[in-house]
């Protein structure tokens, strides 16, 4: 228990320092002193032709470590941060605290989805004969080759020409003036992440199969559909929960082309927007994305301990 | 060649250069007379403005200065091709430089990059490449050049993947060099050099390969990414004009255009246009998705020969050295033993 958690406690420190070191790396090869001081005077109009300006590639280890103590003590006190967007300087706050949760309940029930409807969707696999089951695995790893944008960009297209064709509209299709669209986009986000669960489980549940004890316990007569729920299904889970920086990955992969193609504003476009001015706030948006994952990750590495002492 | 045959490697192979090479041609062949931006049809009368709607001579219609937009993607298709390769070769080779270096300095310098590079997990990797090369590109780009901006978007592209990338090689190098037979090299008299090229490089290079046309599909997909966030990759250039408004004051428009038609370009570009002509959008989305099936394919058939010549090999061995029990069956019956 006592190595698990400092192994855990590890992942973290190192997390937070890597994210520190890279959303800092900018400074070190940009001159952003005096980038940032040409941006203001543009911005507040004191300078209104900018074709003189030329600035080169720079290598600037001072400027960096200095960016780095400047966003340790911006994250240290969040709560003041202040981030410079066109002009003027903006509080991080009621910004941040409006992006951050949609997203956040985006991703976590797209999370909770793919996982469900993986695990679903595993257990019906199971239960088919062999020969429709080598068909359903090729179906699987030919759509999860499709890139993100286009399985994105399709679900809205398929949404848009059905409401064309009938007259329906099923779900909001993009966020229009306080009229949020939900399921859609939970339903967008977690098709490629449900494929992977999938596709996952279906290997490691057919390796599963080929084991001792499952062939013993068919042999005492017990039905399969209960094997697969009972013995597999756990014993397949730890090496699922494995994966789960990958199914991470892609969730928030989706995540991003979401924002831009549904036009919701959430912490990726925030980041893409104002993160490339203020080091720091990128440094607060990635360790805000990193946070739940690392709770959700030390919960079931403990728990998984816990139950499985070996 | 052992994947030539493999079908699936053979199409995806000749998707690509079809593409490639039609790309190439096209360009030798085009004819330089600007386009008219007006669609006439039988007797003068004008039926269309540019962007033309699809019909039997535009098969995808045709952008806003009234150029077919298939020639158009494929005039792009050499760019992004061409990038995507440059960037795969820079890396490999940087990779291959790097994982060196990582074999000889102390084992805790590759453990601590590789828990490092865990945060390319928390974020998209093109948020990543994004917050990098946006100062150059967007955010200051009055400052920069454009030749420094393509460096830039290069170097950090080849850079952002090579200390997971070298980790892995070195990892793949030092299980090989436990291998008996390359541990009994130097007994024989070979030097580190001659043991590399002769025994090590072999057995490494269908491993190469493979990274390296993984590591294609992934540049292309970030590739994709970073043009939906308006990062123009193959230059651009900036159009300001002026039009009447609706009350009769004029309205000054700034729109930027992709100088190269990179595919990703054409996406920034025609991003504007996504919900009046979608096509504009789709069309090089495709292309990513035709390119990246491609490079899929290619992945595919390349591990199903080298699990089939690896079975082919375990037959082998099973068949001349039966009394003699594989090294490798000890962990999984541990591993059996305990479940």
């Amino acid at each position: 228990m006592i190595r698990t958690a400092g192994k855990l406690l590890s992942f973290l420190l190192l997390s937070l320092v890597g994210i520190l070191l890279f959303t800092s790396l900018p400074v070190l090869i940009y001159d952003y002193a005096v980038l940032m001081n040409n941006t203001r005077l543009i911005d507040t109009g004191q300078l209104d032709n900018n074709s003189f300006l030329t600035n080169s590639i720079e290598f600037e280890p001072v400027a960096y470590w200095e960016q780095i103590k400047f966003s340790v003590q911006q994250i240290m006190d969040f709560t003041q941060t202040t981030y410079y967007s066109n002009g003027n300087d903006y509080p991080l706050l009621p910004a941040f605290l409006e992006v951050y949760p949609q997203s956040l309940s985006f991703f976590m029930g797209g999370l909770l989805a793919s996982l469900l409807v993986g695990i679903c969707f595993t257990v019906i696999y199971m239960i088919f004969p062999f020969q429709i089951r080598s068909i359903i695995k090729k179906v699987i790893l030919a759509i999860e080759t499709l890139p993100d944008v286009f399985i994105i960009i399709l679900v809205q297209l398929t949404v848009i020409w059905f409401y064309k064709k009938t007259g329906l509209l099923m779900f909001n299709i993009v966020n229009v003036y306080k009229t949020e669209a939900y399921f859609l986009p939970i339903l967008t986000i977690s098709i490629l992440p449900t494929l992977y669960v999938t596709k996952y489980l279906i290997l490691s549940m057919e390796d599963e199969a080929n084991k001792n004890y499952i062939e013993f316990a068919k042999g005492k007569g017990l039905k399969s559909i209960y094997l697969i729920i009972v013995y597999m299904l756990k014993n397949t889970a730890p090496s699922l929960f494995g994966q789960s920086k990958t199914i991470f990955w892609i969730l928030l992969s989706n995540l991003l082309i979401l924002e831009i193609i549904f036009n919701i504003y959430g912490i990726m476009r925030f980041i893409a927007n104002y993160g490339v001015e203020n080091p720091h706030l990128a440094a607060i948006c990635l360790i805000a994305i990193f946070l739940p994952f690392f709770i959700l990750f030390a919960t079931g590495s403990l728990l998984i301990r816990k139950l499985d002492p070996r | 060649m052992k994947y030539l045959k493999q079908p699936s490697f053979i199409v995806g192979l000749t998707i690509l250069v079809l593409l490639l090479s039609g790309s190439f041609a096209y360009s030798l062949m085009k004819d330089e007379s600007a386009p008219s931006n007006i669609l006439y049809g039988d007797k003068g009368k004008i039926i269309d403005h540019a962007p033309f709607e699809r019909s039997a001579k535009y098969p995808l219609g045709s952008d806003q200065f009234g150029n077919n937009y298939v020639f158009v993607l494929l005039e792009g298709a050499k760019y992004t091709l061409g990038f995507v390769v440059l960037i795969t070769i820079c890396r490999m080779i940087l990779s291959m430089l790097v994982s060196f270096i990582l074999l000889v300095v102390p084992s805790f310098i590759k453990k601590l990059i590789n828990r490092i590079s865990d945060i390319f997990y928390f974020a998209p990797l093109s948020i990543f490449a994004y917050l990098l090369i946006a100062p150059a590109l967007i955010a200051f780009s009055w400052s920069y050049s454009d030749l420094t901006q393509f460096m830039i978007t290069t170097c950090v592209l080849v850079v952002l993947t090579v200390p997971v990338l070298s980790v892995q090689i070195a990892n793949e190098i030092s299980i090989l060099s436990k291998e008996e037979f390359i541990q009994h090299a130097p007994l024989l008299g070979g030097g580190k050099i001659h043991v590399f090229m002769k025994h090590i490089l072999p057995c490494l290079s269908p491993k190469l390969l493979l990274l390296t046309v993984q590591q294609a599909g992934q540049t292309l997909a970030i590739l994709a990414h970073l043009a939906f966030l308006k990062i123009f990759v193959g230059g651009f250039s900036k159009i300001t004009y002026t039009l009447p408004g609706v009350s009769g004051t004029p309205v000054t428009y700034e729109r930027t255009f992709s100088d190269s038609h990179e595919w990703g370009g054409l996406i920034v570009q025609n991003w504007d246009f996504y919900y009046g002509a979608p096509r504009l959008v789709i069309a090089p989305v495709c292309c990513f998705v035709l390119c990246s099936i491609a490079i899929n394919l290619m992945v595919s058939g390349m591990t199903k020969s080298d699990n089939f010549s690896f079975k082919k090999q375990k037959e082998k061995k099973t068949f001349t050295e039966e009394t003699i029990p594989a090294a490798s069956f000890l962990p999984v019956k541990k591993e059996r033993l305990n479940a």
